[in-house]
């Protein structure tokens, strides 16, 4: 009975098969023309994973041979620093590169600053009542008068909510579609973690999706940043911060925020809006 | 596997399986359903024994092409077939099953060609004989796949001497042991299935099925093997693969004309990468579900669609997952020896995570699964639906890929168990263990036939290796360890601590080899503390120290301090010396013989230990057995007493040499002239009224009458019965003094009859009147009936119909006419009959008649004006006439769209006509 490592021992007493080299360096010799062959070859559902498969494969591929190249070309800058003085119909070369510099650090400072009153994304799509809204027809004078809406976006509800009466609410936010947590990133920090939302502050939509807590892009929330142990300058503990939502939440099933500095711009917009 | 020291295998439990069956039962074979054509069969199974051989014989007959089945004729199979199943139901009976239906009390026509077995012991229904329905017959084999070996027999076994011919005397395990490698091999971790058949008239019913998962759960129980392989035509391969078995390839089997494949079932089938299990599940869901949502679906189904597609993702993972968690041993069940072997090899807690975290991601799968399902009840739109799969199916995606390195890992750690050797913790066993390079393996391959590598360098041993060996006709198993160094547990690698496991936890007789040469390295100093050291592992065990290599140096040759040594570790009197060379084969067998002795001494001294409890009474697992050898007593112990009648008991007794003994009718030939002379007289003895009558001669026909009809006890009494009867009847007892019927009666009947005849005909006609033959049915009040009818009806009644037939006439005859019909007609003998309403009327209706004229004849006055009126009536009618109205006022429509005028193409024609 074989046991163990019975397939070593035996390619220790007998060896391997004569031409099993030869058989390993052809194979690997025919591995284009293989490729090819399948690539041809190949349709419906295989074609498209191979074709993925290829498609990385390539980009790998060019990447790397990009790398190599970059690596033989001599740059000009590199033997700028001459310590032999340089004629002075020359000097003017290198006085573009340091010019150039200079505009792109005084670029680079002015969307710094501008970064600082703006937020991660500045501009939504519209969304139509008509998207947002389903009418509900159930009962006979709530189809009548179809006055009644269910909200078809992710919602924020708080915890303290207590639904109205039937006969007057107005809104309703399904249970399936309530949302407490956000995965949220910090893009300073470079980390992303779940955190549970304290609050919505406001629906770039609507004043009114902002009260029923409709979660949508571009909607900042407040979420709480405890967890993180953020500190203020002044050293207290940071609990709540502001987040923007980031993507299209209702398609994606999760909610992802950024969180950023906006607190001036949107204090304002608060104060003039409410 | 333990028990076959003192038990024979036909004292093994049988389980009731018909039980476990039936949730396996298929749904067309329960009791519940029948099967309109034909009666189904209640079906039970059980493991076949030798009584069984000849149903098993007619069912290969039936099933099996000739070449297959291998008739005797064909001498270059080695074997008859029906001595393989004679070896293979004798030697290994617990490795067979049979599917049996009960025949019933009148079986159809079917069930004649089929085989019958007689009943044996174990067998539920005593009255009926069961029929082998299906059969699967296995042994167990060493290779991984069936081999013309295993289908073989061994050559000493010889199907015609007596033993094989009385299951009673069969116990193949005790008898002589075989080293060749034809047939069953007690050893081998493969089961062969070499035949499964079901008969014809009753294949696809599902009892192949039924019978092979019955099989394979029975034989996962027992635990008896490793894997079933078997060998099987190209046909049937997708078949045995709904049942785990693996196909393994074009066999190498020429049995049969060859073309075979193999397949085996339960080895640990092979764990994808990551990537793999990804592009399996996913392009599964690609393949098995719809792709397709064209314009036009409502939003419920385009949410339905994409459900699905989420749900069965998941089931897909959920299965994927749970099938490779099942695969794998679980640490908890197996026995502690290959617990903690797994443990050193793969380190426990690193497979314990790895399975871990399989579970733990099926279980997210699962959630994220039902989150998602979830979501899309929500969706409005197409592209929202198809957004939430994607995501939904990403996610599951991460999950799968966070498993990379626990797949991996576990792929390793199945592909290392698949080349374990394997060791059976419970049977006997040789241990033989000591420092590196002292001759461990050398003496495994002395005496088994492993194939072991003997290198003179240290650890060439580098894992456990088993090799099998016979002794006094039964299996043993020595295993030859890796070479331990004498240092602490904790500094041990994993090499050296397969070792440890090995003697830690296998029952078994240890042989500690030692080498006084010193040529391994060590020295004997160093070998004894080694012993001193690994002591504790020994208790409750065997343990022999053997000494190595006494071609070179004898345990006598020693220097006095290094014996003195030896002598101590021998002194506590449960350890014993023995000696051997491996390289001149000095002692080797001597070795291995006292080592066997004491073991298997031990052993049944354990077992009956055990077996008996503290104050002697036998329990446990021996008294089970004992329990189940029960012995019947009728009457519930009850005594009897044998009643002898006083006449029997007073008799007097003769002894043989007695003068005054009665003679024998033996004695009474012999004296009369012997046999052929003498003839016995039969008659002698009857018991009659008359003795005279004992040699009377009886015909057997007398009168042309068969004598025997007329012989009754109690004839005389008839016959005298009969003749008073006669006498009687001569005297005139019987006669009637009754009178014959008077006219009056004679009357009563002719009228009776009468109205019998008339009733009838009454019926008759009615009969006729009913029976409409396809008419329609006329009301009778609708129907014509003749004056006349009435008339002779009422005639025949016997009464007068004038007035009756007045009165019709005067209803039919015209309104004109009445005034001087009834006049004419009225007679004065009608005076009485003529009522006071009828004398009301008369006058009313002259006058009408009077005031109204009769149109047909108002203003004619000539013949010609007479003859124009009546053309001119003709004239006014023709139109009426021509539209088959019935007057002026018929406005009737048959039917508004005729349909020959309304269907149809219209052809060439007008387009009134079609």
């Amino acid at each position: 009975m074989p046991q163990n490592e019975y397939i070593e021992r035996w390619q220790k007493q007998s060896g391997k098969r004569y031409d099993y080299e030869e058989r390993k360096r052809k194979r690997l010799a025919r591995e284009g023309h293989k490729q090819s062959q399948d690539a041809q070859k190949f349709t419906g559902l295989r074609a498209k994973l191979y074709q993925k498969k290829r498609h990385a494969e390539k980009i790998q591929m060019k990447k790397r041979i990009r790398a190599h190249e970059q690596r033989n070309v001599k740059s000009s800058q590199s033997n700028e620093s001459l310590s032999t003085p340089i004629p002075q119909y020359l000097l003017d070369r290198s006085q573009t590169a340091q010019a150039k510099a200079l505009s792109s650090a005084i670029k680079n400072k002015r969307a710094e600053k501008a970064a600082k009153f703006s937020v991660p994304l500045p501009k939504v799509r519209g969304i139509a009542e008509e998207e947002m809204f389903k009418t509900v027809k159930t009962g006979k004078k709530t189809a009548k008068k179809s006055w009644k809406r269910m909200i078809t976006k992710p919602t924020f509800v708080g915890s303290d909510f207590t639904r109205r009466p039937v006969k007057y609410e107005r809104f309703i936010r399904p249970m399936g579609l309530r949302y407490k947590k956000a995965n949220v990133t910090h893009p300073e920090l470079g980390v992303t973690v779940q955190l549970p939302i304290i609050s919505v502050k406001k629906n770039p939509q609507n004043p009114m999706y902002t009260q029923l807590g409709v979660l949508t892009k571009g909607t900042i929330i407040e979420v709480n940043v405890s967890e993180l142990g953020l500190v203020t300058a002044g050293g207290k503990i940071v609990w709540g911060r502001w987040a923007q939502i980031t993507n299209n939440c209702e398609n994606d099933g999760c909610i992802n925020a950024c969180v950023g500095q906006f607190h001036s711009i949107f204090q304002v917009e608060l104060t003039l809006g409410m | 596997m333990s028990d076959e020291d003192t038990l024979p295998p036909d004292l093994m439990p049988a389980k009731p399986f018909t039980k476990i069956l039936e949730p396996y039962l298929p749904p067309g074979n329960s009791p519940k359903q029948s099967v309109p054509t034909e009666q189904v069969p209640k079906v039970y199974v059980r493991p076949l024994a030798l009584a069984d051989v000849e149903a098993c014989l007619k069912l290969e007959n039936e099933v099996f092409p000739p070449q297959e089945r291998c008739s005797r004729e064909k001498v270059e199979f080695r074997f008859r077939k029906q001595d393989a199943f004679i070896y293979r139901l004798s030697v290994c009976p617990e490795l067979s099953l049979g599917l049996f239906s009960v025949a019933s009390p009148n079986p159809p026509m079917s069930m004649a060609t089929t085989a019958t077995s007689p009943r044996t012991a174990d067998s539920p229904t005593p009255e009926l004989n069961e029929i082998l329905i299906a059969h699967a017959v296995s042994t167990k084999c060493v290779d991984a796949v069936v081999t013309d070996d295993a289908m073989g027999l061994p050559a000493e076994f010889d199907p015609s001497s007596e033993r094989y011919q009385d299951p009673e005397l069969l116990d193949w395990s005790s008898s002589k042991p075989s080293l060749s490698l034809l047939g069953h091999q007690e050893a081998g971790q493969t089961l062969g299935l070499h035949s499964l058949g079901v008969l014809p008239e009753h294949q696809s019913k599902g009892f192949g099925k039924t019978l092979l998962k019955a099989y394979i759960q029975r034989m996962r129980n027992a635990d008896v093997a490793r894997r079933i392989a078997l060998i099987t035509h190209e046909r049937l391969i997708a078949f045995y693969k709904k049942f785990g078995f693996i196909h393994k390839g074009k066999s190498e089997v020429k049995f049969g004309g060859g073309d075979w494949h193999d397949m085996s079932w339960k080895d640990i089938p092979p764990v994808p990468t990551s990537q793999e299990f990804l592009d399996i599940v996913l392009s599964r869901t690609q393949r098995r579900l719809p792709t397709q949502i064209r314009a036009g679906f409502k939003i419920s189904r385009i949410r339905s669609f994409y459900t699905r597609k989420v749900k069965y993702t998941q089931e897909t993972f959920t299965e994927k997952l749970s099938a490779i968690l099942e695969s794998f041993p679980r640490l908890q069940d197996i026995h502690p020896f290959h617990k903690d072997l797994l443990n050193t090899l793969y380190d426990a807690d690193h497979f314990r995570i790895a399975l871990g975290q399989l579970s733990t991601a099926k279980h997210l799968i699962e959630t994220v699964s039902r989150d998602y399902v979830r979501l899309l009840k929500y969706a409005q739109s197409l592209f929202q639906c198809k957004q939430l799969k994607r995501a939904a199916l990403g996610r599951m995606a991460t999950i799968t890929k966070r498993l990379k390195d626990p797949l991996l890992y576990l792929e390793q750690v199945r592909q290392h168990l698949g080349r374990l050797p394997s060791i059976d913790p419970n049977t006997r066993t040789l241990l033989i263990c000591g420092y590196p390079n002292v001759g461990k393996s050398s003496f495994l391959k002395s005496v088994t036939r492993a194939d072991v590598d003997v290198q003179p360098y240290a650890f060439t041993t580098k894992s456990l290796f088993v090799g099998h060996f016979d002794y006094k006709y039964l299996r043993f198993q020595a295993i030859d360890t890796p070479g331990i160094l004498d240092h602490p547990l904790e500094e041990m690698n994993t090499i050296e601590m397969q070792s440890i496991t090995a003697i830690a936890h296998l029952r078994s007789a240890i042989l500690y080899f030692m080498d006084l040469s010193e040529q391994c390295g060590y020295s004997v100093g160093a070998q004894i503390r080694l012993f001193q050291s690994i002591k504790p592992l020994f208790s409750n065990k065997l343990v022999f120290i053997v000494i190595n290599k006494i071609d070179i140096m004898r345990p006598e040759d020693l220097d006095i301090e290094t014996k003195e040594m030896l002598q101590e570790i021998l002194k506590p009197g449960d350890v014993e010396l023995l000696q051997l060379s491996c390289v001149t084969s000095e002692g080797v067998m001597a070795v291995r013989n006292a080592a066997c002795d004491r073991l298997i001494a031990e052993r049944v001294a354990q077992k009956l230990k055990s077996g008996a409890s503290g104050g002697g009474a036998i329990g446990g697992r021996l008294g089970d057995l004992l329990n189940r050898i029960h012995v019947a007593q009728p009457m519930e112990g009850l005594q009897r007493e044998v009643y002898i009648p006083d006449a029997v008991m007073d008799r007097k007794k003769y002894g043989k040499e007695d003068l005054e003994r009665p003679k024998r009718e033996r004695e009474i030939e012999e004296e009369e002239g012997g046999a052929g002379v003498y003839n016995i007289d039969l008659k002698k003895n009857y018991i009659l009224d008359d003795d005279d009558w004992r040699h009377d001669k009886i015909p057997e026909v007398f009168d042309g009458k068969n004598v025997y009809d007329f012989i009754d006890p109690d004839i005389e009494a008839k016959l005298a019965a009969l003749e008073e009867e006669e006498r009687l009847q001569a005297d005139g007892f019987y006669l009637s003094d009754e009178t014959s019927e008077d006219e009056e009666d004679a009357n009563t009947r002719a009228k009776a009859e009468f109205i019998r005849e008339k009733r009838q005909l009454i019926q008759n006609a009615a009969k006729m009147k009913k029976s409409l033959k396809n008419r329609a049915i006329i009301p009778r009040t609708a129907k014509t009936k003749k004056l006349s009818d009435l008339k002779s009806h009422l005639n025949s009644l016997g009464l007068d119909a004038t007035s009756t037939s007045a009165r019709a006439r005067s209803q039919s005859r015209g309104r004109g006419m009445i005034s001087k019909h009834s006049n004419g007609e009225n007679d004065a003998m009608d005076v009485d009959s003529s009522t006071n309403s009828q004398l009301e009327t008369l006058p009313r209706a002259e006058s009408r008649a009077r005031n109204q004229s009769n149109r047909r004849e108002d203003g004619i006055t000539t013949a010609g004006s007479r003859s124009k009126a009546e053309k001119l009536a003709k004239l006014s009618q023709k139109k009426m006439n021509r539209l088959a109205r019935q007057g002026e006022a018929d406005r009737h429509i048959t039917s508004s769209m005729p349909k020959h005028l309304f269907s149809g193409k219209r052809g060439m024609g007008k387009t009134q006509r079609r």
